[in-house]
């Protein structure tokens, strides 16, 4: 913990005087999920914290890390999720469990056979397997057919999605990890084009949770526009570190000790740092 | 992961589909000749990611006025899109099986249980869970959001 770091008190959200917020933080309980995306995406709030998400304090002091020290968490993002009290190089490879290069854009069945052997070695849960099978999925895609070929206002989806539009630059492999501890499965996705733009991500998101899913999907060329969602809705925290033209990190983590119907009624947690 | 594959069994009267495989970017849905019946069996759909939901969701556009499709042994990954995603099957589509997912924590094991219309459910939201026993004799949970999994049963 940095020294002036202010401890989080826990308040009803009603109580929560946005002007006056504490940090950036807010902790609260029971939040529906369009009203986290509503205050992280028009009161600008960049962590939303929840007492009934599993391992608040934990969440509460990435939340602190990602504002004091955004570098440990974009090169140490296992390390600090997990609450490793000194993140390194060391405690980061120790908790890989996947640690996967892009090369090529048929890398991603290799990479989801990975994916499945890790998964299926901490838990055998079917719903739990599909989730993150999913989620690893839609942050392959977008960071092969999204974050090297769309503009930061992100008003246009990347390339079509056959296989032969998309080359990855050598020199800027998108990378996909995992790791878990006794109650969360994490898995993660870096790139080097920093083009994603979270405010239109949430945008998007929110859109999908208020409206009729199958008329905002886009028909269109590129992508279907639901991906993220459909990564928030299975997840129970969601971690976005974007510095723009640099970098994306995107991170998920997954209760999977809980059953399948409390993993799908856990009020969501969500992380943001944004560097311009 | 395999690859997305389609066997088509074509009869007078009807069009049979067997799906196998990621409906993914590789994904197209086969071509439908005329407006005969249609039965898709989709047990060995391995996963729908979104691009599969966007070319599933348009072909369902495009299709809800055809007369009767049926879909069988639905998988938990299709199952699960139908509650999450509101126009993923239209009012022209019966349900007749789907798999349910059961889950002993502490074994460690998993049963996916094929639920049958008229003997497991019907198809205006009465459903009968079965006790689904692990090797071991202990009960298994559902793996599944009952609420969420089921609604779409209800009309």
């Amino acid at each position: 913990m940095s020294k002036d770091f202010i401890p989080i008190k826990f308040k009803e959200l009603s109580e929560i005087e946005l002007d006056n917020h504490l940090g950036e933080v807010i902790f609260t309980d029971h939040a529906q999920t369009t009203t986290v995306l509503d205050y992280c995406l028009n009161k600008k709030i960049n962590h939303f914290v929840q007492k009934s998400n599993i391992l608040h304090n934990h969440e509460i002091s990435v939340s602190e890390s990602m504002n004091s020290d955004p570098d440990l968490f974009l090169n140490f993002p296992l390390s600090v999720i997990l609450g490793e009290k000194k993140p390194t190089q060391n405690s980061e490879n120790s908790l890989k469990e996947v640690s996967f290069e892009v090369e090529n854009v048929l890398d991603k069945i290799k990479l989801l056979s990975e994916i499945e052997t890790f998964v299926s070695g901490v838990t055998k849960s079917t719903s739990v397997l599909h989730d993150i099978l999913n989620s690893v999925d839609e942050l392959f895609t977008n960071a092969v057919y999204n974050a090297p070929y769309v503009s930061f206002d992100n008003e246009k989806s990347g390339i079509d999605r056959n296989f032969e539009n998309a080359v990855i630059d050598c020199n800027k492999k998108p990378y996909v990890f995992a790791g878990f501890d006794q109650e969360r499965i994490i898995i993660g996705c870096k790139d080097q084009y920093g083009t994603l733009n979270i405010e239109k991500l949430l945008s998007r998101i929110k859109n999908c949770y208020e409206s009729n899913i199958a008329r905002v999907i886009n028909y269109g060329t590129g992508g279907a526009g639901i991906g993220a969602y459909l990564i928030f809705e299975s997840s129970c925290s969601l971690y976005l570190n974007v510095s723009k033209g640099k970098h994306t990190l995107i991170c998920c983590s997954f209760a999977y000790k809980l059953n399948a119907t409390s993993r799908s009624q856990i009020p969501k947690n969500l992380h943001i740092y944004r560097s311009v | 992961m395999e690859a997305f594959k389609c066997i088509t069994n074509e009869t007078e009267s009807e069009t049979f589909w067997k799906f196998s495989g990621a409906m993914n970017e590789n994904f197209q849905m086969p071509a439908l000749f005329g407006k005969k019946r249609l039965t898709i069996n989709l047990k060995d759909i391995q996963m729908i990611n979104s691009y599969g939901i966007k070319v599933w969701c348009k072909w369902v556009m495009q299709n809800k006025l055809l007369p009767k499709i049926t879909l069988e042994d639905c998988p938990f990954v299709f199952i699960k899109n139908i509650s999450a995603i509101k126009g993923f099957i239209s009012g022209n589509m019966t349900i007749v099986s789907f798999y349910v997912p059961f889950f002993n924590d502490d074994s460690q094991e998993r049963k996916d249980v094929l639920f049958k219309v008229e003997t497991d459910y019907t198809l205006d939201g009465f459903i009968k869970i079965p006790k689904v026993t692990d090797s071991k004799g202990a009960e298994m949970d559902l793996d599944v959001n009952k609420i969420a999994y089921f609604s779409f049963l209800k009309k």
